[in-house]
C-alpha cells in the first residue's frame, strides 16, 4: 500500500520520514513477527506492545472476513458516507526501504462517526533505547489527517498504565482533566493534530 | 512525496510537546483483556459449541 503521510521520526541514521499507509493482509500476518521482539530495557511495554500488534492482525482478519474493513482514505469517506456502518482499518507504519512494520495501529470508525483507536504500539525494539523517536506521535498525525478528510470530531481510546502519562504530558486531554483510563481526543486539540499532519501528507500524483 | 521534504516546517508547539511527552512515556492504546473477544472472533465455531451445549 502506498503512503499517505510520512511525519519525520529520529533515527540511529538520522532523522528519516516514516511511511505510514493502510494496511494489508500481508500486513496483518506481519504483525504476528513482533512476537520475536523483546526490549531488553522496558519487559512490560514490549509485552503490551507485542499483544496490540497480536490482536490488531486478528481483528483486522475478521473485519476482512465479513468485509467491514477498508483499505485506503478514500474508502473510508466513500462508505463512510454511505451510512451508519462500523467500518475498521489496519494502519502501519515503515522506514524506507524497509518491510518492517514499526509501528501500528487498529481503529474502528462507529456508527455514528467517531474514531475508536483499539490498538496502538509502537515495535518494541525500535525504542528511544535504540535511538527512535516519535514513532507514536506519528502515528498519531496520521490519525488527525484521516480524521480531517472523514469529518470524524472525535478520537477515543483507553490508555495503559504507562501510558496515560503521554496522553496528560501531551495537553491531549481537553480541559486538562486527569488521564485515567481513557482518553478524548477533539476540539482544539483535535484540530491541532489535523493542521500539524497536513505538512506532511503525501500529494496524490 | 510529503510537502515538507525540501522545506521542513516549523515545528509548532502542540507538535513539540507531542515529541517531548512521548521521550518520557510509551505511546499506546489498547485493552489487554480483548483476547477474549478475538478468540471468539476468528473461531465462530467456537460459538456454535457453546450455544449447543446450553440446548
Amino acid at each position: 500500500m502506498k503512503p499517505f503521510i510520512q511525519p519525520p521520526v529520529v533515527t540511529p541514521k538520522g532523522e528519516q520520514f516514516l511511511s505510514v499507509s493502510f494496511g494489508d493482509s500481508a500486513d496483518a500476518e506481519r504483525l504476528d513477527s513482533w512476537n520475536d521482539a523483546r526490549s531488553p530495557t522496558d519487559m512490560v511495554n514490549s509485552r503490551d506492545s507485542i499483544e496490540f500488534a497480536s490482536l490488531a492482525g486478528k481483528r483486522w482478519r475478521y473485519y476482512a472476513g465479513r468485509a467491514e474493513n477498508v483499505g485506503s482514505i478514500d474508502e473510508l469517506v466513500l462508505r463512510s458516507a454511505k451510512g451508519h456502518d462500523e467500518l475498521g482499518f489496519l494502519l502501519v507504519a515503515k522506514l524506507p526501504g524497509s518491510n518492517d512494520i514499526i509501528g501500528m495501529a487498529w481503529c474502528r470508525r462507529t456508527w455514528c462517526n467517531h474514531l475508536v483507536l483499539d490498538f496502538l504500539a509502537s515495535h518494541p525494539l525500535y525504542d528511544k533505547s535504540s535511538g527512535y523517536r516519535r514513532i507514536g506521535a506519528s502515528m498519531l498525525l496520521a490519525l488527525g489527517h484521516i480524521t480531517r478528510c472523514t469529518k470524524i470530531p472525535l478520537i477515543w481510546g483507553e490508555a495503559t498504565l504507562a501510558s496515560a502519562g503521554f496522553y496528560k504530558a501531551a495537553a491531549l486531554q481537553e480541559n486538562k482533566r486527569k488521564v485515567q483510563d481513557h482518553f478524548f481526543i477533539r476540539g482544539r486539540n483535535l484540530a491541532n493534530l489535523q493542521r500539524d499532519a497536513t505538512p506532511f501528507v503525501v500529494t496524490k500524483q | 512525496m510529503p510537502k515538507s521534504k525540501n522545506t521542513q516546517p516549523r515545528v509548532s508547539k502542540f507538535l513539540q510537546k507531542l515529541w517531548d511527552a512521548e521521550d518520557k512515556y510509551p505511546v499506546m492504546a489498547g485493552n489487554l483483556r480483548s483476547f477474549q473477544w478475538a478468540g471468539v472472533a476468528v473461531a465462530p465455531e467456537a460459538e456454535t459449541k457453546r450455544k449447543s451445549k446450553l440446548g
